[in-house]
């Protein structure tokens, strides 16, 4: 014991006080085996009077059903107390409904009339007794167009349910109806939104926002007519609930429940897992409070034994349908609110069920809170602008919400590769063990312990998704974009951006008397000028360059000009009108009435968001509390977004309500500002006006402007800039605003779109190097693009050495043909996607030669394929000389140098040079550092049968007689010196492979195991395979001089 | 314990000594102890896991940690996996250290280009580090303020005494490690002429040298001349000579005998894009290859590579080959040994290493004292702990070379700011002299070492004659 501190040879030597310690935890540890349970279910709810209580919680997802008995729609919110109560509330009564014009001359006592012609139409299509509850006359103005605001007479229809509502609309807009022995032919309005939506519009219900049920008003179910797992379940009038803006005190969050999960299946060697196949092995749960740092639940149910792991509940299941029913059992009694994971919506939850289904677990597919409701995987297909086209499965789990990390990262971020480990190395800053598919079915068929390994990683892999939630405030900031758009959380994920414009245009239209017509789509593709630009004045500039951004340019656009569906003046109408005041807009004479006539609708919701995400900034500048800061963060952005998806929407030809003359009269707008404000500095800041150089725009953009003060240093140039900034704004109409931002110095400009250059705020240290359009981060490029691209700039810009950045360039090209540069930096990845392309593709064509030489460890679909490309005959085509890193390590393949260079580097690398050296730059490709070539000598291959192998000279590479092991005759008195310099290149390797191997060791979280990782998405993984190789071999030439003195 | 001889006397007393008496040279008995060194000469061109040398020293050591506990009541968790929360068990594990100052090529190499490469500090130590305890199942994060009294690096193994709390950490609230190795028996105990502390006529010495650093510049020239004509006997008068000089019988040089080697450019090739052409000078070598050869003809000279020296840098560093060293190489006195080297002269063990071992763990810690340090190894029974982490080794495969298990009677640890030393002593009578050893280039500084009591004493020689 003699390594103990005296206070601790006591403590270990004093038995009673040890007794007492293990006596306590007994006591504790029989107390945690009933916690164990407890601690997944939700706190018990309290004592309800519905005559003095009432409830408040917060609603996160609203969907609607029809009451299984009267037919009737019903509108079910899904929420959360503030104690973490979970709640259904079936709201009643609300009856959809639509606008039509009435027909002229109609009266209030034509109703029945009409209502009995439209039931009898609709009738042979709907069964109901009574499919139109009542219409009612109102006065009501269409959003489209100006009229002089007067409001016309339109008739709103109101049904009893949703089906009977579109029936009757085809049949009014076909003309199937007559009314009064004419047809009667309508343009609907407004009914062309869904039930949800506009129970929400209607009753002033936001995304997620709080629900207050007050006293007397509500009902409680009791447990026999209770239909869903939910704690409590209510129904209530949809007058009769108080809905609270989210501001202020009912901005809170509810303390939601999160659930991560992840699951490991057992593949087959070189096959993709198949569900009637392959059994699910393991399945790793964390569940989060939301706020809270730590999930309060890590547990990990595993296919048969499992060795204990730390803080982990390891649940045991001994048959594949019984584990799979203990996870559903788990998930309804956790009782989540939202459910996470990575790629779950496209592999987790589809593997699950039909693996369930093909083990005929009967109970599995209810995963939802609705009793009853079974879960089903249904294929999707969404386009969007904005996202593009996305084949997608849905999954329904009615009152929870679902937020696949993989989609919200494909939506939110371009990234180079969206693999979990890639995008945590992105974002979290550190990279995640990966074991390959093949080694998981060899570690299940272990032991205990080896399933404990694989269980490990399966946990990490379901913390990731959360970590990643948390560290992009993934739930806050949807949860601010659903409040301040309007529509339901689950909306953001599975729709594009028109929902959120319609959802707010309806909001405001509803305040004003407006009805919205319900447009066909009809796609067209005409496409209208954009916003040209100034063209660029190619060049390096080593002088400080001034840009002028005009802030929030199109929102600013609508509303100075007062730009609006409700504004547009069809010149048709302006006699009618009389006297009205307008302006012409640059494009195609659009007219809209000037501001004294209508405030337009789009201008006010513009508005609306500016000054509310003005606000937002405002308090976030004033929050100490890290969370509140995060929701207002989130809120400003999402205001932000809101703002800038109007103009795109009023510019959508496919969508609901297109209209060219707002959104081209915007970009016509843009564009002569950035040529007014061109003129305006250059008129003005002259040397004939006092100043010290004329100035000049080298550049103009969308909403920014790039100028040249002529002025060499910082401090004056942004005075300058400030100073134009000020006097430009001045002659524009408000609220559009020239600001002065940044000061680009040096500056690259490439072309349209494409510069660089060095970030400047403040004179005193610059902020960043900014790049745009200079891809360097496109997949199909290897990282040696990347690395030369982004050195070289720095070099230029930062350290302001061209010469350095040339030199760099052609060391590299250098390095390059002679094979020193690392094979991670030439790997190129691409994911095998489908099975057959109809052109050949180098990642295709490999995965099939992989195949050919092993099927177990060759990529299978959906995996991602890393190929080099190696030297082939002559003309071979690119497909054909892809080949698997690790076999081109191995076999010392050699690389095909040349196609790197020609088809990788050159065109990235003259793009930045030419501006500085003009035709100069082509000889970056070709002289000096281009002459000297080495070519790796394969191992295999037909010609390496025949060639015999001859040890050269360590010293002058004439090849050496036989009797010689190291250094030829003329170098032997170097000896010495020739030894120093392989000893200091072996050891060069060696501390590299010593730091590369105990960096993986450290990575995956144990010292005492081998490594398994094989994650190619890491810079270390073939580093450190080759650096394995270059020690031996470098090593082994040492050697030679052993025998050499 | 020492007594420093001011050089002035002895250069004063030089020059007045005419007895031309005979005095023969101490002589000791050598065992290279090939279960030592046979380890550390066991680097072969097999380049792969790191988990290895982990899982030996896990296996060697724990075992003996196991036992300490043995009258403890509390519960012995033989898999960190296995701990349960709340449960009071005690676990035997390897530690590693999360530490935000590692130096870490990962971060390296997914560093955007435009940031400048971070600045290494002194340092790796700061208050966010993380104590993670290891073993082949995996590993529990410890916490407790009974971690910031103890030393603790990466890759020591330690026992600790708790409970798990519900975050899954491991609140540790007793610490144990393997405590200093035994001794093994000997004939005649070193002990007891320990305890009586007195020189003696028959006294032998062995002196040691570090960091001769020699280079082409000659700045160090002298100071190696005046330190070779004290070991010739010239320097000093008959009673230094008898006394002293005579009595040392070897030489052990711990590492950087050559000052770091530039590459110099080929001058008379001008290829800009060619293959590697730059040369080493020879210059340097050579002068150790004369140094050497004058020093070897007097008496067995132990040479021990170190961060300078022209061997592989991965520890264990194999000794210089001796073919680079021509005039030298052949000579029966001329012993060129790996680091760490493990000899034993008569019956006094030697262990010693060059530096780098206790330089890495120095960056773990806050605390400066190096000999603490050292003497922290010999209670770890490991004088490498943070390889390889971060001091790089070769990936044994069945071996871990760094395990002391047993005390070495001397303890040498090379290239070090300044002169220290420390008598280590057990409780089973095994006692060890621990010895920092300057940089001789510097500090002017050889220690010597009575092989009969263990006692030491340094000698300056200053860098100019007078």
């Amino acid at each position: 014991m003699s390594t103990f501190s005296t206070r601790n040879k006591k403590k270990a030597n004093a038995p009673s006080s040890f007794e007492n310690q293990l006596a306590l935890l007994q006591d504790s540890e029989s107390a945690n085996a009933e916690k164990a349970h407890q601690v997944w279910t939700r706190p018990s709810v309290p004592n309800i009077d519905p005559n003095r209580d009432s409830i408040i919680f917060q609603q996160i997802e609203i969907d609607d059903t029809i009451d299984p008995e009267s037919r009737e729609p019903i509108i079910r919110m899904f929420g959360i107390t503030e104690i973490g109560n979970s709640v259904l509330c079936y709201v009643t009564g609300f009856r959809p409904y639509f606008y039509i014009p009435a027909p002229i001359g109609f009266k209030e006592n034509d109703l029945s009339n009409l209502q009995k012609q439209i039931t009898r139409a609709i009738q042979p299509e709907n069964s109901l007794k009574k499919p139109i509850e009542r219409i009612e006359l109102t006065f009501k103005e269409s959003i489209w167009g100006y009229h002089g605001n007067k409001k016309s007479q339109f008739l709103k229809i109101i049904f009893s349910e949703v089906r009977a509502m579109n029936v009757a609309r085809r049949l009014i807009e076909d003309g199937a109806i007559k009314y009064n022995e004419r047809q009667l032919r309508e343009m609907t309005f407004e009914s062309n939104i869904s039930y949800v939506l506009r129970f929400m519009i209607d009753c002033k219900v936001t995304g997620a926002n709080w629900i207050e049920l007050p006293p007397k008003n509500y009902n409680l179910r009791t447990n026999s007519l209770e239909t869903s797992t939910c704690q409590l379940e209510i129904d209530i009038k949809y007058d009769r609930f108080i809905s609270h803006p989210p501001e202020g005190e009912w901005s809170k969050v509810a303390p939601l429940r999160i659930l991560s999960f992840d699951i490991e299946c057992a593949g087959r060697k070189g096959i993709f897992p198949d569900p009637t196949e392959d059994p699910v092995i393991q399945i790793a749960n964390m569940v989060t409070r939301q706020g809270e740092k730590h999930p309060f639940i890590r547990n990990v149910f595993t296919l048969n034994s499992c060795a204990p792991i730390v803080a982990t509940d390891v649940i045991e299941c001994y048959d594949q349908g019984k584990m799979l029913q203990a996870w559903r059992d788990f998930v309804i009694e956790v009782d989540p609110d939202v459910i996470i994971g990575y790629n779950t919506t496209n592999f987790d939850f589809p593997y699950l069920l039909d693996r369930a289904q093909h083990l005929n677990v009967k109970k599995f597919p209810y995963l939802g809170r609705m009793k009853g409701i079974k879960t089903e995987a249904k294929d999707t297909k969404f386009s969007s602008k904005a996202y593009g086209t996305r084949e997608n499965k849905f999954i329904n789990l009615e009152g929870r919400l679902q937020l696949d990390m993989l989609q919200v990262m494909q939506r939110d971020h371009k990234l180079r590769s969206y693999t979990l480990n890639s995008v945590c190395a992105h974002f979290l800053g550190e990279q995640k063990e990966e074991v390959h598919h093949s080694i998981i079915t060899d570690l299940q068929n272990g032991n205990d312990e080896s399933r404990r390994r694989l269980a490990i990683y399966c946990l990490k892999d379901a913390i990731l998704p959360q970590r990643l939630m948390d560290k992009l405030m993934c739930i806050i900031n949807y949860l601010e974009m659903a409040r301040v758009t309007g529509v339901p959380f689950n909306y953001l994920l599975s729709r594009g951006q028109q929902i959120k414009v319609i959802s707010q245009l309806y909001r405001k239209a509803f305040e004003q008397n407006l009805v919205i017509p319900a447009l066909k789509s009809e796609g067209s593709d005409d496409q209208f000028e954009g916003a040209t630009v100034i063209e660029p004045e190619r060049g390096f500039y080593n002088v400080p360059i001034a840009t002028l951004d005009f802030s929030s340019l199109y929102p600013s656009i609508m509303i100075a000009h007062n730009l609006c569906y409700t504004t547009l003046l069809d010149i048709k109408d302006i006699d009618k009108l009389g006297d009205v005041d307008y302006i012409t807009t640059p494009y195609n004479n659009a007219k809209f009435v000037k501001v004294h006539h209508r405030k337009g609708l789009l201008p006010t919701i513009l508005e609306d968001l500016l000054s509310a995400r003005k606000k937002a900034k405002a308090d976030l500048k004033k929050e100490t509390d890290p969370f509140k800061k995060a929701v207002l963060d989130g809120r400003q952005l999402a205001l932000k977004i809101s703002a800038n998806s109007v103009y795109g929407f009023t510019g959508a030809t496919v969508g609901k309500l297109p209209c060219i003359e707002i959104s081209a009269s915007v970009t016509a707008y843009g564009r002569q500002m950035i040529e007014k404000t061109k003129q305006e500095v250059e008129s003005q800041y002259t040397i004939a006006n006092g100043y010290q150089h004329d100035a000049h725009i080298i550049y103009g953009d969308t909403d920014s402007v790039m100028v040249k003060f002529g002025v060499d240093n910082l401090v004056d140039a942004m005075a300058l800039g400030r100073e134009a900034a000020d006097y430009v704004t001045r002659k524009f109409v408000k609220p559009i605003k020239l600001e002065f931002e940044k000061v680009y110095f040096p500056y690259l400009l490439i072309n349209k779109k494409r510069y660089a250059g060095l970030y400047w705020t403040n004179p005193d240290k610059w902020d960043k190097l900014d790049t745009k359009g200079i891809e360097t981060v496109r997949r199909d490029n290897c990282l040696l693009v990347q690395n030369v691209i982004e050195t070289c700039l720095r070099k230029m810009l930062i350290d302001r050495d061209v010469s350095g950045a040339e030199e760099y360039a052609k060391k590299t090209i250098s390095d390059l043909l002679q094979n020193k540069i690392d094979m991670s930096q030439l790997v190129i990845t691409k994911a095998l996607s489908k099975s057959d392309y109809s052109a050949k593709q180098p990642h295709h064509e490999l995965a099939e030669r992989m195949r050919k030489r092993d099927a177990g460890s060759a990529p299978t679909l959906g995996d991602r394929v890393a190929y080099v490309i190696v030297k082939s005959t002559k003309g071979a085509a690119a497909y054909e000389k892809s080949e698997d890193p690790i076999y081109v390590l191995e076999n010392n393949i050699p690389i095909d140098t040349n196609y790197y260079l020609e088809n990788q580097l050159s065109k990235p690398l003259l793009r930045i040079f030419e501006p500085i050296l003009g035709d100069k730059a082509q000889s970056l490709l070709a002289g000096d550092h281009t002459r000297v070539v080495q070519i790796a000598t394969p191992t295999i291959g037909g010609l390496m049968k025949f060639a015999v192998k001859t040890a050269t000279c360590l010293g002058c590479k004439t090849p050496l007689s036989k009797k010689d092991t190291a250094v030829c005759r003329h170098c032997k008195p170097k000896l010495g010196e020739l030894y120093q310099r392989q000893l200091d290149t072996v050891n060069k390797l060696e501390v590299h492979f010593a730091r590369l191997w105990t960096q993986c060791q450290r990575c995956q979280g144990s010292l005492h195991q081998d490594i398994l990782c094989s994650s190619k998405d890491c810079p270390i993984w073939y580093m450190r395979k080759k650096a394995q190789k270059d020690v031996q071999d470098a090593n082994n030439l040492l050697e030679r001089f052993n025998y050499a003195w | 314990s020492t007594s420093d001889i001011p050089v002035d006397y002895l250069l004063s007393l030089s020059r007045t000594a005419k007895e031309a008496v005979e005095i023969s040279r101490a002589e000791v008995t050598y065992d290279d102890m090939p279960e030592y060194r046979d380890k550390l000469l066991n680097k072969k061109n097999s380049y792969t896991h790191f988990a290895h040398i982990y899982f030996e020293r896990y296996t060697k050591l724990s075992k003996i940690i196991r036992n300490k506990w043995k009258d403890c009541e509390a519960k012995h968790v033989n898999k960190i996996l296995n701990v349960k929360p709340n449960e009071l068990c005690y676990l035997v594990g390897t530690v590693y250290m999360e530490m935000q100052n590692k130096p870490n090529i990962l971060a390296e190499l997914s560093r955007n280009n435009w940031e400048p490469a971070p600045i290494l500090k002194e340092k790796y130590c700061s208050p966010t580090d993380e104590f993670w305890l290891d073993d082949d199942s995996g590993r529990i994060k410890i916490v407790g303020d009974r971690l910031k009294e103890e030393i603790i690096v990466s890759g020591i193994i330690m026992s600790v005494l708790g409970k798990e709390n519900s975050q899954g950490e491991f609140e540790v609230s007793d610490i144990c490690i393997a405590g200093l190795p035994k001794q093994p028996e000997q004939p005649e105990q070193i002990y007891p002429r320990i305890q009586m502390n007195i020189d003696r006529d028959d006294d032998k010495y062995v002196a040691l040298i570090s960091g001769l650093n020699i280079d082409t510049s000659g700045i160090s020239e002298t100071r190696l001349q005046i330190m070779m004509e004290y070991f010739t006997g010239e320097l000093g008068c008959f009673h230094e000579q008898k006394n002293i000089s005579s009595k040392i019988a070897r030489i052990i040089i711990a590492g950087n005998s050559l000052a770091t080697a530039k590459p110099v450019p080929d001058e008379r090739k001008q290829k800009k894009y060619g293959y590697d052409n730059s040369l080493y000078d020879a210059e340097p070598l050579n002068n150790l290859d004369n140094f050497l050869e004058k020093l070897c003809s007097l008496l067995p000279v132990h040479i021990m590579p170190g961060q300078n020296d022209p061997a592989d840098s991965t520890l264990p560093q194999q000794p210089i080959l001796s073919n680079l060293l021509p005039k030298v190489g052949t000579n029966p006195n001329f012993h060129s040994v790996t680091n760490p080297y493990w000899c034993k002269f008569d019956d006094v063990t030697f262990l010693g290493t060059s530096g780098q071992t206790i330089d890495d763990i120095y960056k773990y810690i806050e605390i400066e004292d190096r000999l603490i340090i050292a003497e922290r190894t010999l209670h770890w029974r490991h004088m490498a702990p943070t390889a390889p982490d971060t001091l790089w080794c070769y990936p044994f495969k069945d071996v871990d070379p760094f395990i002391i298990d047993q005390m070495p009677h001397v303890y040498f640890i090379g290239n070090q700011k300044e002169f220290a030393t420390k008598l280590v002593k057990g409780i089973d009578q095994q006692c060890t002299r621990i010895i920092l050893l300057p940089s001789f280039a510097e500090s002017g500084i050889v220690v010597f070492l009575n092989l009969n009591n263990l006692k030491c004493h340094t000698i300056y020689f200053p860098s100019t004659f007078f």
